[in-house]
Parts: C-alpha cells; structure tokens; sequence
C-alpha cells in the first residue's frame, strides 16, 4: 500500500474530528460554554445514522437494535440518517443545556460529563435498543457499490468527476486565499524581507491562478469572491475531468494533472506562509526535522528494545535541548519558535512522505521501483496496484494498474462537508448572533444590560454546536460501519479538547490543524509502535496517550490562544487585545502565523488588568 | 413494585431488602468520601477542579503493589526472585523510596526549612529537626520493609509515596497555572490532561493486565478464624415478642448460624429512652467552639447508648429465630466492608480534629474562606495549599487501596469509575470538606436505592443514578446542599 493511501484514511478520521471539534469550537471557543459532555452528541449522531441505514432487525440473528429503516427508499438513506443524527443531536443538545444552563462553568462540564456517560450506558445496558455491548454492524457507506472506479462507465466517470470537484475546487480556493493575502513584508521586520524583491503583478502564482480557475479571475461576477471561483473553477474541471475520462480514457493524466497541481500549490502556500522567514531559521528547522528522522531510526533497525528505548529516547531529549537551546539564546531565532518547529515537521512529512518509501527499493537497486513508487506517492488521486483497474505501461517507470477507490470518493464526500460546515459556522459567527456569543463569553453581565437573554444565546450554542458533533458521528458510522459503545468514551472528547485548543479556541480554522497535527501524531506513533514486540505494545501506545497529555499541557502552558490565536488571523494582525479577548484574562503570548512577540513585553503590559492586591502575594507567601 | 421487607411465615431466609441497599450505600458512599473529602479540599482551598483525583486513587493502588506483589512490577520485578519475597537490594529499595516519600512529603511543607523543623509551629533547633524527621523516615522505611509483603506494609508504603508525589502535581503544574491567573474551566481542562498522564502512565509501566492484592483474609478473631471477604448475613426479624438479630455465614451452600440476639420490647425502649436523653442533653449543651460539636456529640452518644445496650440486653448468643414473624430482612455485607466504614469514619474523623483543632486546621479553613485576607493576617498559604495536596494524597492513597481491595482487581480505570460519584459527591454537598463527606454518603445512598427501588435497572446504571441525583438537587440549589458563597 502507497503510503498515499495511508495518508487518505488519515485524513478521514482528521475531517471527521474536524467537524467534531468545531462544534466543541462553537460551544467553548465562541460561547465560553466548557462542554465534558461532547462525545455524548457523537454517540447519538452515530447511533442514529447507523440506526437509520440499517435494514430491519431480523429477530433470528444475534443482533438486536430498535429500528432499521434501511429498506425504506427515501427514510433509509444515508442523507436522511445523517440529517437524523444531526438534527436529534441538536436536539438533545438543547434538551441537555435547560437544565445545566444555569451552572457554574465546571458544573456544568461535570454535569454534561455525567450525561454523556450515561448515554454511553444507555447504550451498553439496553439490549434491545443497540445490540447493547456488543457491535452494531450490518450497514455499508453509500454508493459503495460502483468502486473501486476505473472511468470506463458513466456512473464511474461522473463519480471521478466528483472527486476531481472536490480537489480541484479546494485547491483553487486554497490558492485564491493565498493570492488575495496581504504581502507578508507589510508586517514583519526581519532585515532579510526587504531583500526579497517582490514584483507585484506577474508573479507566478497569479498565472497559476489565472489558468486553473480557466480564466474566470477576469470575470468580475465570479471572481469577486474566492469560494465562488474555486467552486465554479472546480466544477468546471470535474466535467472536463469526467468528459475526458469517459470519451478518451486518459484516467492517468487525468490524475497525474490534479494531484500535480495540489503539489504546486501547496509549495506555493507554503512559500507564502514562510516568505519572511531568515534562512538560517530555515536552515535550523529542515536540521531538526533531519535531526527527528535520524533520532528514530533506530527503532526498524535495532532489535534490543531496552537498548533502543534508551537511544531514542537520549537523541530526542537531545534535539528538544538543541531546540531549546537555538530559541533562547540565539536572539536572530527566538522570534520564530514555532516557525522552526513548523518548518522542521513540514520538513520530516515530507521525508516520510517522499524518501523513506524509496529508500526500500533504493537499497536494492531497483530504480524503477524507485521512480514507479514516487510516482505513486506524488499522484495520490489514483489507487495503484491491484488487479482491476486500466493498465498503463510508462517509460522508466514499468506497469501500472490505476484506479479510484472509495477511500478517495469517501475522503472527497468528507471534506466537502467539513469545508460547507465550516463555511456556515463562520458566517454564523461573523454575524451578530456571533458578536453577541462571544459578548457572552467575556461577561455575561453586560449582554444582560444590553437587553439580550444570554440564556436563549446559549442554548442555540449548544445546539449549533452539538448538532455539528452529531454530524460528526454520522460520518464516523459511515466510516466505521460498526459501532460499539467503548468508542464513545469520555476520551473522544479529551481528544476533541486538545484539538481545539492546539489550534485555537475560537479559531475555526485552527480545527484542521489541530485535527491533523493530533492524527498525524497519532499515525506517526502507531507506524513506530510496530516496531516493538507485541507483549509491550500495550504500554507503548499508554506512553503514546502520556506524550499527548504532556504535548497539550505546554500548549496550554506556553500558547494558550493555540496555535493559529483565537480569532481567524484575517483581521487582527500584531496588536495584543483588540476586541477578540480570549478567554484568557491575563496573558496573550502567540499571535497569528506572521510573528511572535516574546512574553515578557505582553506579561508587563497586561499585568495592570490582575486584581491590585495580587501584587502582594508574592511579597507575602514565603519562598520555598 | 418490590416490598422493602418480605413477610416469612415459615422458617426460610429472609429476602435483601432496602435495609440492605442503605448499608450497601453507607459502604459505598464511604469509599466515595474517602476520595471525595481530597478532591473537596482541594477544589476548595486550592481552588484546583481536580479530574485527575480518580487517577490519584488509581496510583495509591498500583504503589501499594509494589510492595505488596513486588514479581508483578515490571523492573522492579528483578529485584523479586520470587511472590511474595524480594531480594536485599529490593528492599533497600523499597527502603530508599519510603524514606524519600516521608522526606519528600516533610519537604514540601515548606522546603529545606521545612526539613529542619520549621513547620512545626515550635521553636526547634534546626539539627534536631533534621534528625526528627531522619529518624521517623528510617522508621517508616524500616517498617514498610519488615512488613513487606503484608497489606499493612504496602499500605503505608503506598501512603507514604503519594503523600510526596501528588504536591509535585501542584508544584509543578498547577501553581505554574495558577500564577497564570486562568479561569477555571481552563484549570478543569489542564487536571484533565494531568489525569490522562497519570493514568497512561501507569499504564505505561504496568501495562493493561488486570492486578489484585494476595492478602491474607483470615485472621484470628476470638479465638476462632475470621474471614475478612467472606459474607455474613444479619437477619432481622420483628415478632411479636421482639425484635431477634441472627448472624450467619455461608460457606459453599451451607449456612452456619454463628449467633443469635434477641431483644424484648421493654429492653428496646430503654435503649431508645436513653438514647433521646442523651441526644436532648448533648443539643442543650451549646458549648462554644468545642471539637466535638452538639450534633456530633449527640451522635457519638446514641451510637455508644446503642452498642451499650445491645450488647448487655442481648440475651446469650444461642439463642432461636423464631417461626412467625412479622417483619423479617436480610443485610448482607462482610467485616471487610464494615472495616472499611470505620476506616472512612476514623480518617474523616481524624481530619475533622485536624480542622478544628490544630493550627494547621484553623489555617485551611481561613484560606478557604478568604484567601486574601489569611495572607494579610500572616498565613503561609502556600504552605497551606502543600498540606491540603498532602492530605489529599493520604486519602487517595488509603482510598485507593480499599477500593482494589474490595473489588479484587485492579484496573488501570479503577479510579476514573469513581471519579464521577466523587465529584456528585463534592458537588451535591457544596464545595467544602463536610459538605462532600454529606455529598459522598448521599451518593452512595443514592447509587444503591436507586438501583435497588427502580425495578429493571440494571447495575451498569450506578454511575447514572447518582448523576440525575446530583442534577434534580442543583436544579434545586445550584450551589449544593451546603454551599452557597
């Protein structure tokens, strides 16, 4: 298996967790409601759904659960069960919140806690509603049945043309936004910025951006808006795509176009995000991105786990004092911590990525494996290998069978639906419904002056924001096909927290980050956990669970606003406060992606808001 | 509907009843309290939502293997050539780590001052501090290794290590937070992710498998073996001519009557006359500030009228159950759960004297009700917030370790399972030590009638029970039973 497709059903679970944690966004980050209670939503959009797909119980078999719509034409089908989940979720959202709105804020997250364990035991004891503990199977994703899909018929080639939409048109809008942001030498005052040249018109990113989106930049109606040009630009490639596959069979080229054009705009994205970043930053992220890659070898290489352990173990702790020691007392660096970490892991995914899958067959000699598994790796639309598919043969590079499989048909539904929800979470909270919950965030008194009910404010919170994660349930039973109670545990939401505050609480774009670093992390750990013999493995993904836990304490410690701040980093730029108080009421360290400022400006500064006589409990308490 | 107690016209074993279900609540809610009462003293003068408590509780268990199944501790497991039995350089380790754990706990009362006796609240010269607390810690190493590998020595190993542990998190997590002056939901959040440390990383190193304490469960009890495990059964029956008390044991399918106590009537309203004399005198007293308050006076005093007087009215141990009977029910429960009342009973109590009496007490409780003027008034507080996070370690431990012993597994969510009723509990009561240990048995109460009175519910609703508890009284009183700031 490529290591593409490894990527692809990564990225499943990280939208799948990205709609889960923007509905915990839009309970704590936007409202300030602290919710222990999320999983609970998840479970019932899951179980809904699931219930919904289902057929009829058959009263023979082993399984037993409440109702099976599945049969049903219209009632059974996935759009109505998600739609079920969702809108039930809500509900139970609102249902939840009458009671526990009132609570003090830890109350209410142990109350809301409380609840969601019991819905979890609901599930486990009630037999007849579920399969109780047991698995509840016997339900497929929708549309499963056409792929794996080569582009030969027309029901595969308007589905390749679906997946083409999607690609293509978040591509395209990646690459808009990238376009229509400020220059990054407005801000920063880094000496090497000034060097680098900008030539405004005819940069290259602009003709790139002028040919995908086939010239409707020139189009005013269309272009005005990014989404809408991405959108348009996609649909127009995904009939072009599913034409062209159909009539001609040129499936390869097809795919080879689209996964090269996402490769070049996210170089492109990339250069922007670090424009104004020094070389020797850089230099110092790709050496500790190097550094992490050389410090994990020895785990495939060496047997001994004792011995192993230790190595690992002193060449990371080494890297972390390296790091350490380049950020604090070399001054030309300490400004862009994150930006070397950053630079450093986008560095060792791209070793991951590219290198390490052809060092096998480097090894050995064969070059054409070489070329046929970077092939595979940089075209990550198609699935290849296998037995079905169309078969090409390329020069230097040997036979290929290629196909679209469901992963990607699944994986495109998924982000489709993440990148809608996320649009309609951000106009809802651009709008004065928004204003006024993050007004009750910062201090429910003065809303209260202002004539407004925070009690309504919160509850439709809630419901927004649990009817997201019932969705997100949704979409886990589709991607699970079989649910059991032990999946809904309190931990889903210790994950969903830590997401979100990794990157950013109130910033929804933060969520992918967020979403994607933890399930990268994840992967990551899992591949490494392979390594060591089964007897210990248990311990080893324990040890995984504390690395996580002591990651999200030093993001919580040392970057409370997350990792993109706390609001979307479009308007507010360097200032400290501003209107977008978090819910921090003391200290603002990291800002947006441009730049950081150091802590002890801002500890100063914003020390006057602290209670006068706190001053003194230093003077006062003894010292150990 | 079920009938709280059966009616027996023959002689047949009496049906469990609420009776039952109430003492089984007392049980539980005392194992609750034991962890409750740390979680509340920290929650309030800390002012730390602890959600990491339950994996406290977790720790203090899988310590107390260390000493008490040292074979079964990966690593350390080297130094135990066999069960039950550990080498010379094992326990100079156990040695070792007991000694720092007292050392460590002295030491977080105030640092290398603390050590040389400052927190004693008298004026010591600091050598003979220092060789106080140097002799206590060899004594308690020395104790904990002779005892290995006997319950008693595991648990004040256990005791001992978490006492000097869990300041750490406070030390070393909390108070960094703290300093930040973050909001409370974000500090719910940190224990949240301090809980998921503790609780893989004991899992970590002990792995997933499920433990259990070897304990000897037999000991001598007037003159014959007692089996702490094993259940007794206490039947009580109302006749006509009295109220009879019968104690069984059941030993595979054969129930061995072990005594028989009968009370008359006349006998029974003694007692009861006596115990409301002494409630009136006790609630008259009023006296001013003493540690035994009116109310815990009159308690302690009906409680000692009613042993009193059982044990002199009881008429001889052979005596018969008689064949009609007008009311009849069983308790079962074992002297281990019994123990494990008194134990709570004796910690709580001992913590109680601790608030009322001591200087130490009178500290916290200032802290708690207002925490910048104790510091106006002098008060050390950050040696207070050390010893409530000390406290609260010693019952996590001891709470701990009952709850493995009672359930004979240890498992690496044994304490998150409890964390739920604790915090029901700490909740229910208002933030503070009494009201949890109100909270506590309120709960436990709650969790076993609830399951007991509800036909159909099955025992998996535990958890839940004690929740829509807790939620119908904040619904009432958002601020719990006792609280209200």
């Amino acid at each position: 298996m490529a290591v593409a497709d490894v990527v692809v059903s990564f990225m499943l679970l990280v939208s799948i967790y990205g709609i889960l944690a923007l509905g915990l966004n839009v309970k704590y980050g936007h409202t300030g409601l602290l919710d222990f209670g999320h999983v609970g939503f998840y479970l019932i959009g899951a179980y809904t759904a699931a219930l919904f797909v289902l057929g009829p119980d058959d009263p023979t078999d082993f399984t037993v659960y409440l109702i099976g719509l599945g049969d049903i034409p219209i009632l059974g089908s996935w759009v109505t069960a998600i739609l079920a989940g969702t809108i039930l979720a809500g509900i139970v959202g609102g249902l939840v919140t009458l009671p526990t709105i009132r609570l003090r804020e830890d109350y209410l997250a142990i109350t809301v806690l409380g609840i969601s364990v019991i819905f979890q035991r609901v599930i486990q004891s009630e037999t007849w509603l579920a399969n109780g503990p047991d698995a509840l199977r016997g339900y497929s994703p929708p549309l499963q049945g056409p792929f794996p899909v080569t582009g030969e018929t027309i029901i595969g080639a308007v589905l390749l043309g679906l997946i083409v939409f999607v690609a293509w048109g978040l591509t395209t809008g990646v690459l808009g936004m990238v376009s229509q942001a400020p220059s990054a030498t407005a801000t920063a005052a880094s000496p090497s910025s000034i060097q680098r040249g900008r030539d405004d018109s005819t940069r290259p990113r602009d003709r790139v951006y002028t040919l995908a989106t086939f010239g409707f930049t020139h189009v005013d109606a269309i272009a005005k808006q990014v989404s809408r040009t991405a959108a348009v630009a996609g649909g127009l490639a995904g009939i072009l795509a599913a034409a062209a596959v159909f009539m001609i069979g040129i499936t390869l080229t097809v795919g080879v176009i689209v996964s090269v054009y996402t490769w070049i705009v996210a170089a492109i994205a990339l250069r922007e995000h670090y424009a104004d970043l020094s070389w020797s930053a850089i230099t110092t992220g790709i050496g500790l991105g190097t550094g992490l890659l050389v410090a994990l070898i020895p785990l495939p290489v060496l047997e001994a786990v004792g011995i192993k352990i230790i190595i690992t173990v002193s060449a990371l702790a080494t890297l972390v004092g390296v790091y350490y020691y380049i950020t604090t007392q070399i001054d030309a660096l300490s400004n862009n911590r994150l930006a070397i970490v950053g630079v450093g892991s986008i560095w060792f995914i791209s070793l991951w990525y590219f290198v390490l899958p052809i060092l096998g067959p480097l090894g050995s000699g064969d070059i054409a494996g070489v070329a046929q598994t970077l092939f595979q790796n940089i075209v990550w639309l198609l699935r290849f290998g296998g037995d079905v598919g169309i078969g090409y043969a390329i020069a230097g590079i040997g036979e290929l069978t290629v196909k679209v499989d469901y992963p990607r048909f699944q994986l495109a539904g998924f982000v489709l639906f993440f990148v809608g929800l996320y649009a309609i979470v951000e106009r809802t909270v651009e709008s004065p419904f928004g204003r006024v919950l993050r007004a009750i965030r910062n201090d429910e008194t003065v809303v209260e002056s202002l004539g407004k009910n925070p009690f309504t404010y919160k509850l439709q919170s809630m419901v927004i924001g649990s009817a997201l994660g019932g969705f997100a349930g949704a979409l886990w039973a589709m991607y699970a096909q079989g649910l059991t109670f032990t999946t809904f545990a309190p931990r889903v939401t210790f994950i969903t927290l830590l997401i979100m505050f990794v990157g950013g609480a109130g910033n929804n774009k933060g969520m992918i980050i967020g979403a994607a670093l933890f399930w990268a992390f994840q992967q990551a750990t899992t591949q490494l956990a392979a390594f060591f013999p089964p007897a210990i493995r248990v311990n080893i993904q324990a040890f995984r669970l504390v690395v996580v836990g002591i990651l999200f304490l030093i993001v919580l410690y040392y970057l409370p606003e997350g990792l993109l701040g706390s609001r979307t980093s479009a308007a507010t730029t360097t200032t400290t406060d501003g209107d977008s108080s978090g819910p921090q009421r003391a200290q603002r360290t990291e800002m947006n992606s441009s730049g950081e400022h150091s802590d002890s400006t801002t500890n100063t500064s914003v020390d006057n808001d602290r209670i006068p006589d706190m001053g003194t409990q230093r003077e006062l308490e003894g010292e150990e | 509907m079920i009938l709280p107690f059966t009616l027996t016209i023959c002689d047949m074993a009496p049906e469990t009843g609420l009776l039952n279900a109430v003492v089984t609540g007392v049980v539980t809610g005392s194992i609750v309290a034991l962890g409750a009462t740390g979680l509340a003293l920290v929650y309030d003068i800390a002012e730390v939502p602890n959600f990491a408590h339950g994996d406290l509780l977790t720790l203090g268990a899988y310590a107390a293997l260390l000493v008490n199944k040292p074979d079964t501790v990966p690593v350390f497991e080297l130094l135990a050539p066999s069960a039950q039995q550990v080498s010379l350089p094992g326990l100079g380790v156990l040695f070792v780590l007991s000694a720092i754990g007292v050392l460590g706990t002295v030491y977080h009362l105030g640092g290398r001052d603390a050590l040389y006796g400052q927190w004693w609240g008298i004026d010591v010269p600091g050598r003979l501090g220092l060789t106080v607390h140097i002799v206590v810690a060899g004594a308690i190493g020395a104790l904990v290794v002779l005892g290995t590998p006997s319950f008693g020595a595991a648990l004040l190993f256990s005791v001992v290590l978490l006492g000097a542990t869990v300041p750490l998190l406070e030390s070393v997590i909390f108070r960094k937070f703290r300093e930040k002056n973050i909001e409370l939901a974000l500090m719910l959040v940190v224990s949240l992710a301090v809980a998921f440390i503790v609780r893989f990383g004991i899992q970590t190193i002990f792995g997933g498998s499920i433990r259990f304490y070897s304990v000897e469960t037999s000991i001598p009890f007037l003159g014959g073996a007692l089996d702490v495990t094993l259940a007794k059964f206490f039947d009580f029956f109302i006749a006509s001519d009295g109220l009879f008390i019968s104690l069984q044991e059941t030993r595979g399918g054969a129930s061995k009557q072990l005594l028989v106590a009968s009370y008359g009537w006349i006998e029974f309203a003694v007692i009861l006359l006596a115990i409301i004399a002494v409630t009136y005198v006790a609630l008259d007293r009023r006296s001013p500030a003493a540690i035994i308050g009116p109310r815990l006076t009159a308690a302690l005093g009906s409680i000692v009228i009613l042993a009193i007087g059982a044990t002199a009215f009881w008429g001889g141990a052979n005596g018969t159950v008689p064949d009609t009977t007008l009311v009849a029910t069983r308790i079962r429960t074992s002297p281990l759960r019994i123990g494990i009342i008194v134990l709570a009973i004796v910690m709580m109590g001992a913590l109680h004297y601790v608030l009322q009496a001591t200087t130490l007490g009178k500290t916290m409780r200032a802290t708690s009700d207002n925490r910048e003027l104790a510091l106006v008034r002098g008060i050390n507080t950050r040696r207070v917030m050390m010893s409530v996070w000390i406290i609260a370690g010693l019952f996590a431990a001891v709470g701990g370790i009952m709850l493995g012993f009672l359930f004979s597994s240890i498992t690496i969510n044994l304490g998150f399972n409890l964390l739920l009723p604790m915090f029901a509990g700490v909740i229910l009561g208002g933030i503070s030590v009494y009201g949890a240990i109100l909270g506590s048995y309120v709960v436990g109460l709650a969790m076993e009638i609830g399951i007991f009175a509800i036909p159909g519910l099955s025992a998996t609703y535990r958890i839940p029970v004690a929740f829509v508890v807790l939620l119908a009284v904040l619904l009432l009183k958002p601020e719990g039973i006792i609280g209200g700031r």
